[in-house]
């Protein structure tokens, strides 16, 4: 792969505003997608993302990507073709609309520096191209024909406009009235900006032009087409409120109106029966290309801005104190005023920290729209009719972990979708909806949020698990592995009940990759299966890792700290019969980290019950020292790839202990609960 | 010598970067450390910044003894090295703490503790040379290359601290290969942990 080319700060900017692009495009295009079969595209989602594209072109061709600018200047021109009704909306246009997006992404991910770019760019062109062969040309004028039209009304319309005209004058059970308005010159621009907002909520508004007989003096007239299904009376009453006139644009007594919409108004979503709906929301979002970097609000950068002038003051004021000092005019009770400022300073500080902290998180909702384009890819690939159902996207993790989510939920609704969900017969055979279902859900628990994908599928056959584990020799034959030791199995490197891997979830890859991923994200696996029903895997990590309440507890000389929000309670090691009938395995710190322990003493040793689902360990410790908001910084090289190590946490005064992490204490404490375990 | 920019001293090298100064391309910048025993000689391109070993270190269990553990500097952790620079010394002993000379080294920084900063030198492309096997076995670390301060390999854009004057041989480490050998040597789990 070939390295990004760097980029300057307004290039920065640009790849963030150019990933809201990409992003807005998306999430019109899985809107798109949802159409039932037939449905006509609403017009103002075509045009949102024929918008879209136009200004990411523009963008593009100023800061220096022509490969973005031309791929852009490309999916408009079928977007264009597709809102002026000269292209039927159906499953071949949106898959290279789609695949459109995809490849902008990969553009501006890799700068344009990817050495395969520009051979899917001429492969995607070539695509359009066969597309836009299709196109029909529309006799509008065969349509106004029939009706009461100002030709010079007609004359200024765009094109667009008069596609639009046509379609509400031709649909059935729709009307094209002309409103009329006029308002105060010196304020007309608002004055009309609020009409067209009244309007649209009543209709489609298709164009409004000034009108030249309401010109001069303090005024200023507009005519405004709006098409709508309201009854005459109603439409009559509603439109022509607020002072302006309304009047339905009729057939003309000698043409009358078209018996027959023109083959352009027959335009439909024409989609394959095995498309999947899915009520992930389509809602424009922040980040995405730019990868590393994040959207900040106004308010929270003024905010920001006003703690950094506090700041300021606080520093003057701590300036001045130490100048006194210096020349020997301090106050007698300098010691006193001197705390005071050293302690508004560390409140000002805290708030920066905090509001800086509270920047990173991000909602989930960006991402949940990526992976309802992931279903209905993967879903129209295998022709299988899926149902998306996302719920909980609102949920706010640290941006990080965001992004580290998206390729093991890609992978696991691939999954779902390959191996899960049953082919459509087979699912009526077994009694259940032809559809299938995912179920993508997020929701936070405490200090981590668990995701879930969930299938209502045939479930894992644990039959062919075993089959598949014995075969490689990772069981004995007579080896009767427990429900923990199956779902282990599937997480080893290469295993897959599937012999051959397929192009949509196979490419060697399996839940070992999930697994690793999640782990890199501190965060653990879990897989709930029952034959016949279905598989539910949920992915637990932690909403941020850049700072966390802690337990501080000491082992040996030196302290380390866990996360409180994954530790259930404390008990003395000499009184375990607090933790009721089912007490946790038990893990010894010392001997996991290989130092020796507190030289025993009158102090009790501790046990800490870390609890994560329905996982528990207790971490038996030398001393259980404090609780504490720590902050957390990464090991840097060398030491980050100690597993067992979440980071470093900060203490205050120049110190620093290790944060431990507790999956992979959880780990050791299920290992040591098997029989025969350490 | 006189009339011309003098090179950073110690006091000026603490606290702050450790840029090159302007100099003929022809010309190679070093750094000086160790102490009375043994000296050598780091290129300034390499260092990122010269500060003083934290007092607070974090030690980080299983890791091979040359990582003496974490040290927080400004706002981040960087681990901490010492491949013998530093060997010998007491952190508990009063006095400033030793320096710890800070570089980049994957997508961080590492700090290596060394004993002392003798200061820097400007020496003419040619005084670097290749090391004998004497000198690279001599010295036990990465040596790639060796500084010889013998008046015929100096010119007049010269300049080297009165200190080291009279040695004419010093070894030039290879940081970076030394840190790759260490991580390659890092454990991936606790030393109590067990493998997948």
């Amino acid at each position: 792969m070939s390295p990004s080319r760097p980029v300057s700060d307004a290039q920065s900017e640009f790849l963030v505003e150019s990933g809201d692009l990409v992003d807005r495009i998306n999430a019109r295009l899985l809107a798109l997608a949802e159409l039932p079969p037939g449905a006509s595209p609403p017009p103002e989602t075509l045009n949102e993302i024929f918008r879209a594209a136009h200004s990411l072109k523009g963008l593009a061709g100023m800061f220096g990507f022509p490969l973005v600018s031309g791929l852009s200047h490309e999916l408009e021109s079928l977007l264009d073709s597709l809102r002026l009704g000269r292209l039927p909306l159906d499953r071949d246009v949106v898959d290279v609309l789609f695949d459109g997006v995809d490849l902008l992404t990969t553009l501006l991910e890799k700068r344009e520096s990817d050495p395969d770019a520009s051979g899917a760019m001429d492969e995607l062109t070539r695509r359009l191209a066969r597309l836009r062969e299709g196109e029909r040309e529309v006799d509008r004028a065969r349509i106004f024909v029939g009706y009461v039209l100002d030709p010079a009304l007609l004359a200024v319309l765009s094109e667009y406009e008069q596609h639009r005209l046509g379609e509400n004058l031709t649909a059935p059970g729709r009307a094209v009235w002309e409103v009329k308005a006029s308002f105060d010159l010196m304020t007309f621009d608002t004055g009309l900006l609020a009409a067209l907002e009244e309007l649209r909520a009543l209709g489609e508004v298709v164009a409004s032009v000034p009108d030249p007989e309401v010109i001069g003096g303090d005024s200023i007239g507009f005519k405004i087409l709006v098409g709508t299904a309201l009854d005459e009376p109603e439409a009559r009453a509603r439109l022509g409120a607020s002072g302006r006139r309304a009047e339905r644009v009729r057939p003309t007594m000698l043409g009358g109106a078209p018996s027959a919409p023109p083959p352009e108004a027959a335009a439909s979503v024409d989609r394959a029966p095995a498309a999947p709906a899915s009520p992930v929301a389509p809602r424009a979002a922040a980040g995405s290309a730019a990868g590393q970097a994040i959207r900040v609000d106004l308010p929270r950068l003024d905010a920001m801005l006003s703690l950094a002038s506090e700041l300021l003051l606080s520093r003057a004021e701590i300036g001045r104190l130490a100048e006194d000092l210096r020349t020997g005019q301090a106050a007698a009770n300098v010691g006193g005023e001197l705390w005071r400022a050293s302690q508004l300073l560390e409140r000002r500080l805290r708030s920066l920290e905090e509001l800086i902290l509270d920047i990173r998180m991000v909602s989930l909702e960006r991402l949940f729209e990526r992976l309802g384009r992931v279903v209905w890819r993967v879903a129209g690939d295998l022709r299988k009719d899926v149902e998306l159902v996302s719920r909980g996207a609102e949920t706010r993790l640290d941006k990080l972990i965001v992004d580290g989510l998206a390729d093991p939920l890609m992978h696991l609704i691939r999954n779902s979708i390959d191996h899960g969900l049953e082919p459509g017969e087979e699912r009526a055979g077994a009694g259940k909806r032809a559809k299938g279902q995912i179920v993508l859900e997020a929701r936070q628990q405490g200090g981590h949020v668990l995701i879930s994908v969930e299938d209502d599928g045939r479930g894992i056959d644990w039959t062919s698990v075993r089959a598949k584990a014995a075969e490689r020799g990772w069981l004995g034959a007579a080896a009767e592995p427990g429900p923990d030791e199956l779902v282990e199995l599937l997480f080893r490197p290469g295993f897959s009940t599937r012999d051959v891997a397929d192009e949509v979830s196979g490419r060697g890859v399996g839940l070992d990759v999930v697994r690793s991923d999640v782990d890199a994200l501190h965060g653990t696996v879990r897989v709930d299966s029952r034959r016949g029903a279905g598989t539910r895997v949920t992915l637990t990590v932690p909403m941020t890792l850049a700072r966390v309440r802690a337990l501080i507890v000491g082992v040996g000389d030196q302290s380390y700290a866990l996360p409180l929000d994954a530790i259930e309670r404390s008990v003395a090691l000499d009184d375990l019969g607090a933790l009721g009938d089912e007490p946790p395995a038990l893990v010894d710190l010392a001997t996991l980290l290989d130092v020796p322990a507190r030289a025993s003493g009158d102090e009790p040793r501790w046990v800490v019950v870390l609890a994560l689902g329905r996982e528990r360990v207790g971490v038996v410790v030398d001393a259980v020292e404090g609780q504490q908001d720590v902050v957390v910084r990464e090991v840097g090289p060398l030491v980050s790839g100690i597993r067992g190590i979440a980071g470093a946490a900060e203490v205050g005064e120049g110190r620093t202990l290790l944060l431990l992490e507790p999956t992979v204490l959880l780990a050791e404490g299920a290992r040591a609960a098997r029989p025969g375990g350490a | 010598m006189s009339g011309r920019r003098e090179l950073a001293t110690e006091d000026a090298i603490f606290g702050g970067k450790v840029a090159p100064v302007a100099t003929r391309a022809t010309h190679r910048e070093l750094l000086l450390v160790g102490g009375p025993g043994h000296i050598l000689a780091i290129p300034i391109t390499a260092i990122e910044e010269v500060t003083r070993l934290p007092r607070h270190i974090t030690r980080v269990p299983g890791a091979p003894p040359s990582l003496i553990g974490l040290a927080k500097w400004r706002a981040r952790v960087v681990p901490v090295v010492d491949l013998g620079l530093g060997a010998g010394r007491d952190a508990s002993l009063t006095g400033p703490p030793p320096p710890l000379i800070l570089v980049p080294f994957e997508d961080g920084r590492v700090g290596f503790v060394v004993e002392r900063i003798l200061g820097t030198c400007r020496v003419p492309e040619g005084a670097i040379v290749e090391p004998s096997p004497e000198v690279a076995a001599a010295s036990g670390l990465d040596v790639v290359s060796v500084l010889e301060l013998v008046p015929e390999r100096l010119d007049e854009a010269s300049h080297v601290p009165p200190s080291v004057r009279e040695r004419c041989r010093l070894p030039i480490v290879d940081l970076d290969g030394a840190l790759r050998r260490l991580a390659a040597r890092m454990p991936a789990r606790f030393p109590g942990a067990h493998a997948e």
